[in-house]
């Protein structure tokens, strides 16, 4: 344990003597998240304001008809009746929306003659479009509500039944439910991604790497026990790859909460002391059998770029998993799938925030299935540190 | 003190079998590789028996691809033997190779120092690692830097030495336990004739202490100079043993370089 202790300071004492290693591992993922959530919230009301400033060109062959209908709209409008070609114009947004009637004075007429036909064109590429679009839609059912009102008042009956009925609606879910259903699709997500992200620069750079830059032999030749340059390497790479999960995770839980929209009930809800706990647990175990996994993919390869490639086939598997987990409804009932090592967290972070109780079963066998696999992955480890088939194994 | 035992080593599907030359290999693929259908096999060491006395400076001779490294590994434990065994203070290199590890300091050709460390903190951290007090590691490296004359680069970085500063660093590595037995391969790579001038007077240093050093080198003044006895391999075998005069003696030869050529059955210039 002392050895494994001595080559682990030696390997954060590397790393923090490289102020843009630490830069990049520690404080970028924060500053992108939060820089990337504060542009989309910018992009998002500048588009609102541009939306709101624009003067919609509508073109129309009936200009009555189209003021009756866009009178009662909140944006400015501009009425243009000559045209060379509709399609054209649309595209080159000289025009936002097209609306061609066939004969008729107003509105009214179209509603009661089926045969008459009201042809509207826009561009779905353009918002602009898009969003007129959609006022004049919403324009036209108000002025088919009014007349229908005005029509059964005509004929003595009450108008009252165009409107929806006295409805209570009440959401029984709770602010823990409704915070944690939101965290339980996104969390595994996140972890499973920033996990293994962050495990492969560094992990592979400390073995594989060694390998390449001819490091390791040095360490080798050592009176060190492998399980103990196994066990440093591991917990080198599952301490950084934690401390990187959960500032990506804070980074973007502040974005998403804050920055971006609101989490329908309390978000903080979702965070009970038990609740932390065990999400501590299964991701300690998690990130222990990722580090395990990424050290002996890297001491099986070659060369760092041999290693990415061995990896990349077991992370597009755990990121499909992650994918599945954003579903609302999947992993919420306990498969097969908490048998599997690594993949099992998902299933139970996810059941974590989604049910009412702690699924406690769960967590246990998550934890139990992937620190076996972590000690089955140890001891390969150490023993391929024993092994000059794979400690000499280069590409050189 | 040290013996090596009928001793064999086979590579298979081998690309790299001693440090990563090709060129090294190609002198091996002439008799020493076989092919059976798609592997193939390099014999790199072919039933070598030797023995090293306490105390002694030994010579471990031969031209690139012989077998040299690949001997030196087998003895400092990274690889296992294919056939016999090797001897170390009565243990033996497989089964006790982490007890035989602690009596070691093994410097190789194909070691490398990289990263931001400098060093001083490389010379604690393996000092650490074999559990040398803290106050006595202090001293020992400052004993260390001074004698391999590395003041001036202790504190810098190792990704900004030159070879020789690496050398130098990698020489204190493998000295900083005061093992019993010191193997160095190729010790003044990439040195310059001041620098190794104070190495080579470093491994007397170490001998007059009653330290055993095992030096392979295919420089032959060096071996001439330094070595009390000497083995001379050529595509894994021995042919020729004992001590320089008894090389010269065997050759006819009035200098080791010549006596090797002689040996190889290449003329010297």
């Amino acid at each position: 344990m002392k050895d494994t202790l001595t080559i682990l300071r030696k390997e954060f004492a590397n790393l923090f003597k490289d102020k843009r290693t630490v830069f990049s591992i520690l404080f970028l993922p924060m500053i992108i998240f939060i820089a990337v959530f504060f542009f989309m919230n910018m992009m998002m009301q500048q588009e609102e304001e541009k939306l709101e400033q624009t003067v919609y060109n509508i073109y129309t062959n009936n200009p009555k008809i189209m003021e009756q209908i866009t009178q009662g709209l909140n944006q400015s409008v501009n009425i243009i009746t000559q045209t060379d070609n509709i399609q054209e114009a649309l595209r080159d947004s000289t025009i936002h929306l097209a609306v061609v009637f066939d004969n008729g004075n107003s509105f009214e007429d179209f509603l009661t003659d089926k045969t008459k036909q009201i042809k509207m064109y826009s561009y779905s590429e353009s918002s602009v479009s898009s969003n007129i679009r959609n006022s004049v839609n919403y324009s036209m059912n108000q002025l088919r509500d009014q007349y229908l009102r005005e029509e059964l008042e005509d004929n003595g009956m009450s108008a009252s039944i165009l409107d929806m009925p006295n409805l209570v609606q009440e959401n029984v879910a709770t602010e823990k439910e409704m915070a944690g259903g939101i965290f339980g699709s996104i969390l595994p997500y996140m972890l499973v991604i920033y996990l293994f992200s962050a495990s492969f620069g560094i992990g592979f750079d400390t073995t594989a790497g060694e390998k390449e830059r001819q490091t390791l032999t040095i360490l080798l030749s050592n009176q060190v026990s492998r399980t103990s340059i196994a066990w440093a390497k591991i917990l080198y790479i599952m301490i950084m790859n934690i401390v990187t999960a959960t500032i990506s995770v804070i980074a973007f839980s502040i974005g998403f909460t804050t920055i971006l929209t609101d989490v329908p009930g309390n978000a903080m809800a979702a965070f009970t002391p038990a609740t932390i706990a065990m999400l501590l647990f299964v991701t300690l175990t998690m990130a222990v059998l990722v580090a395990a996994i990424i050290v002996v993919v890297g001491i099986f390869a070659r060369s760092v770029k041999e290693a990415s490639s061995y990896a990349m086939p077991i992370y597009i598997v755990v990121i499909i998993f992650g994918i599945m987990s954003l579903q609302p409804e999947a992993f919420k009932e306990t498969s097969s799938i908490i048998f599997i090592p690594l993949i099992n967290g998902i299933l139970t972070l996810k059941q974590l925030f989604t049910s009412p109780e702690l699924p406690m079963m769960n967590i246990g066998i998550t934890l139990l299935i992937n620190l076996a696999a972590t000690g089955v992955l140890v001891f390969l480890a150490s023993k391929m540190f024993s092994n000059e088939k794979y400690v000499f194994r280069t590409e050189s | 003190m040290i013996r090596f035992n009928g001793v064999s080593k086979v590579f298979h599907n081998a690309k790299n079998p001693a440090k990563g030359s090709q060129a090294g290999l190609a002198g091996l693929l002439g008799k020493g590789k076989k092919t059976d259908g798609k592997k193939s096999t390099v014999t790199a060491l072919d039933h070598i028996s030797f023995e090293v006395k306490k105390g002694r400076i030994f010579g471990l001779l031969g031209p690139n691809g012989a077998g040299k490294t690949t001997a030196l590994r087998i003895l400092s434990t990274l690889i296992r033997p294919s056939e016999g065994n090797v001897d170390v203070l009565g243990l033996d290199t497989v089964r006790d190779s982490q007890k035989i590890r602690q009596n070691l300091g093994f410097l190789s050709s194909d070691m490398n120092l990289s990263g931001n460390l400098s060093a001083r903190d490389f010379l604690l951290f393996f000092g650490r690692l074999n559990h040398i007090e803290e106050g006595q590691l202090k001293s020992r490296v400052e004993e260390l830097s001074k004698y391999l004359e590395m003041e001036k680069f202790m504190d810098r970085r190792v990704s900004t030495y030159s070879t020789g500063m690496k050398q130098k660093t990698l020489i204190a590595i493998a000295l900083i336990h005061e093992p019993d037995i010191v193997i160095f391969d190729e010790p003044t790579n990439g040195l310059d004739i001041m620098t190794s001038r104070v190495v080579l007077n470093y491994l007397r240093d170490l001998k007059a202490r009653g330290k055993t050093i095992i030096l392979s080198t295919h420089i032959m003044t060096v071996a001439q100079k330094m070595c009390d006895d000497m083995v001379i391999i050529n595509k894994g075998k021995i042919i020729a043993e004992g001590t320089v005069k008894d090389i010269l003696e065997k050759t006819q030869k009035e200098d080791l370089e010549d006596a090797f050529f002689e040996l190889m059955g290449v003329d010297a210039v």
